[in-house]
């Protein structure tokens, strides 16, 4: 049997004896991930609680709160007395909005005066504000249209040119790739991803630190018959495999569940994710040969995949980060490998433009790991890097 | 109250005398709160690329693309003839949206005809398409009223009139709380909040189990539980100055709320994460276990707290696993008062539900150490509880 062979054995041998390693890469994951599809499963925001504040009280002004809320995005809960419930209501989030309909709203219509609909939102919480105020305001816009509209005909205008002279110019938007604004494609991609790469970077940390902590180190080179190649070939192969189908069954499943197709190449994804689990990878090991110490390693390893999904570009885009946060987020694979899966799920772009972030993951894998080549054979024969608390 | 005292001395002792414990504990919530903010610094996305698709070449396509440029969300990249290269500049992430404006738009518009301009935008990022669609909106909605008034005073309409007729509603959008819909206001508070959490529930449970492999104390355990909810809120209280003080005000996000305020609301939230670290940490046989088991916990707890994605349509059973979070309630209540400017009485739901918290945490601690002093008393030793070799 070849050393690699043993040492893969050992390490299949060894799995047992530490549980939280398990619940590290079995269940810990696949809760999280279930909590995840939980919190996306409506993929869109719809009836969002907003309250009406009607100073006038008229059937035009009823007209229009009807109007507004029969827009998509909101549910009207409350019908307000006064501007303090309404802040009250507002900071006590029973609300997310409140649409402010004025005093003299039907005579200031009727009379061509245009009246001022205000609407207050909450734009701390920003998916709610945004969506509510977008729709609101078409709501409004298109009630007012209407209004325009008639006025405009009443002149004698055609229906068309009345048309035409309410709003002359008008967007057609289209909304490429994601065209329902769904969120589970999004914004849950990439916290799947980063729960992945969390579990990726930890678990390699904790097998290596364990050796290390242990002090088995020996026995594991001992495994490969004195080959530290071996060793550390047979160590990683069981996890990088595992990884895959960790990949698979999360990013897999939550792209089934929410029906979000594969446009690009699909065999380019899966390059994609042997690419990120290796950089992943040799990051944790470069984190504990250089340390060599398992909670140092943890530690470290914490902070830099932890808040990795803030530094990946997809909430918020890398041109708008502060160049050291450009710059930090160009180490972490998370990054390349959003990029990838953009390009190849989402959007469907041709392969010159993935090859890329491949590229790049496969240099990180390169450098993390000729940077923690002179150490890693060092920790499997040096006892003096072993034992450290 | 002399066996408080100690236990609160004796934890205090142990966090500084164990390396591990002072860094989750002091280090962490320090280097987190400096180095998690950088990439919103800038709070908005400004001047996002696009490509004008001119196929007009008038003085009105001119004026939009001109107009387009200097505003704060967009500038124009480039200005090309071939509408399938731009959208593939798009589909390459090179460019936020392409904006198309078709031949004879400027005629259509001084016939009076309904006039489009077609805009493609990149929904794969949330923050660039809605940056490209609001500058181009922005834009394209200034132009066309000018237009309108222009029409109307060519009717024979004052300038005032004019401009009231084109809108015969005036549409006020008045965002509250974060006006500038800064990204780093909406994430970086919540965040925090949880950070405290995190290495809060980490640290204690790491203190716990290096504390049972020395063996059983003899105080009662309401004293210990005591004394570790005293030590923990003296050393995070000191964080949230640290955060809410000094790096929101290096950063530059808003805080409405009195320091007394959010001491008083922040106490029942460590004192709930505490407890809950120290029922957590039954599950760990090794100091270390508890880092690998809960770092990945954060990205969950951080969405179900609904800052993101609203609370409202996310599934019954979500937001009931989300009660037992304290970072839930945390988040929430924290946002009311520092970022919202609520009164206090205003965010009492969030600050209930964290006592209630409290009292639950506290009895399931309460209980864990009754069990495991009676194990060690008919064991004659504290590790006779040990189940799992390794950890």
């Amino acid at each position: 049997m070849s050393g690699i062979a043993r040492v893969i054995l050992r390490e299949l041998h060894r799995l047992p004896r530490f549980p939280v390693l398990w619940a590290l890469l079995g269940p810990i994951p696949l809760a999280a991930a279930v909590l995840l599809t939980g919190v996306f499963q409506a993929e869109v925001a719809r009836r969002l609680p907003i309250g009406i504040l009607d100073f006038d009280g008229t059937r035009a002004a009823r007209l229009a709160a009807r109007w507004v809320g029969a827009a998509r995005s909101v549910n009207v809960v409350a019908r307000i007395q006064d501007l303090g419930q309404a802040q009250d209501l507002l900071v006590r989030r029973k609300v997310y909005a409140v649409l402010v309909l004025p005093r003299h709203f039907e005579r200031d219509l009727l009379h061509q005066r245009s009246p001022r609909v205000t609407l207050l939102y909450d734009e701390q919480y920003i998916t709610a504000g945004n969506l509510i105020s977008a729709d609101v305001a078409r709501a409004v816009n298109t009630g007012a249209g209407a209004v325009a509209f008639e006025l405009q005909r009443s002149r004698g205008l055609t229906a068309a040119a009345a048309e035409a002279a309410a709003e002359p110019i008008r967007v057609d938007a289209r909304l490429l790739f994601n065209p329902a604004v769904n969120y589970a494609s999004g914004v849950g991609v990439v916290l799947i991803v980063g729960l992945i790469q969390v579990v990726v970077g930890i678990s390699t940390i904790y097998v290596v630190g364990r050796e290390l902590r242990d002090a088995t180190a020996g026995e594991w080179l001992e495994a490969a018959g004195g080959s530290p190649a071996a060793a550390w070939i047979g160590k990683l192969t069981p996890y990088v495999l595992y990884d895959l189908v960790l990949m698979l069954v999360l990013v897999g499943g939550f792209l089934a569940w929410f029906h979000i197709p594969v446009r690009g190449y699909l065999a380019f994804v899966v390059l994609g994710a042997l690419a990120f689990s290796l950089a992943t990878k040799a990051i944790g090991v470069l984190f504990t040969v250089w340390l060599g110490n398992l909670r140092m390693a943890l530690g470290i390893g914490s902070v830099f995949f932890g808040p990795a999904v803030a530094f990946s570009g997809v909430t918020f885009p890398r041109i708008a980060m502060s160049t050291f946060a450009q710059v930090w987020s160009g180490f972490v694979p998370l990054t390349r490998f959003m990029l990838l899966l953009r390009d190849q799920v989402t959007v469907g772009a041709p392969l010159r433009i993935s090859a890329a972030p491949l590229l790049a993951l496969g240099a990180t894998a390169l450098i993390a790991g000729v940077l923690a080549l002179p150490r890693m054979g060092r920790v499997l024969r040096d006892p003096r890097l072993w034992g450290r608390e | 109250m002399r066996a408080l005292a100690r236990c609160f001395r004796q934890t205090l002792r142990q966090i500084v005398r164990d390396k591990e414990t002072l860094v989750l504990l002091f280090g962490a919530s320090f280097f987190y709160a400096l180095f998690y903010p950088t990439p919103y610094m800038k709070q908005v996305l400004r001047d996002l690329p696009i490509i004008v698709v001119d196929r007009d070449h008038t003085a009105l396509s001119r004026q939009i693309t001109r107009w387009l440029d200097a505003s704060e969300g967009a500038q124009v990249a480039s200005r090309a003839s071939d509408l399938d290269a731009a959208q593939d500049s798009v589909r390459a992430g090179l460019v936020g949206a392409v904006l198309l404006i078709p031949k004879d738009f400027e005629r259509h518009v001084l016939r009076g005809e309904p006039a489009y301009v077609e805009a493609y935008a990149d929904a794969s990022y949330f923050l660039v398409y809605s940056t490209a669609l609001r500058a181009i909106n922005g834009v394209v909605g200034t132009v066309s009223a000018g237009v309108s008034i222009h029409r109307l005073q060519a009717a024979g309409l004052t300038d005032q009139a004019a401009a009231r007729r084109t809108r015969p509603v005036t549409f006020v959008p008045w965002p509250l709380f974060n006006p500038l819909a800064g990204y780093g206001t909406f994430v970086v508070p919540a965040v925090f909040i949880l950070i405290l959490q995190q290495t809060l529930m980490i640290g204690v449970a790491v203190l716990r189990v290096a504390e049972r492999e020395r063996g059983s104390s003899r105080e009662p355990p309401w004293a210990i539980l005591g004394g570790k909810l005293g030590a923990t809120a003296l050393i995070y209280v000191g964080h949230g100055f640290f955060m809410f003080g000094v790096v929101f005000n290096l950063y530059g996000f808003p805080m409405r709320a009195s320091w007394l305020d959010v001491v008083v609301f922040l106490v029942p939230y460590f004192a709930a994460v505490t407890l809950l670290g120290l029922v957590v940490a039954e599950l760990f046989e090794r100091p270390e276990s508890s880092t690998v088991a809960l770092v990945a916990t954060s990205l969950p707890a951080l969405f179900m707290s609904g800052i993101s994605f609203p609370l409202e349509v996310q599934p019954g059973w979500v937001r009931a696993l989300s009660v037992v979070l304290p970072s839930t309630f945390g988040i929430r209540g924290f946002l009311q008062l520092a970022i919202m400017g609520a009164r206090f009485d205003q965010a009492m739901r969030a600050w209930g539900a964290l006592w209630v918290q409290v009292v639950v945490y506290w009895i399931l601690a309460w209980m864990v150490l009754r069990r495991r002093e009676r194990s060690a008393r008919s064991d004659g030793t504290e590790r006779g509880a040990e189940l799992v070799p390794g950890g």
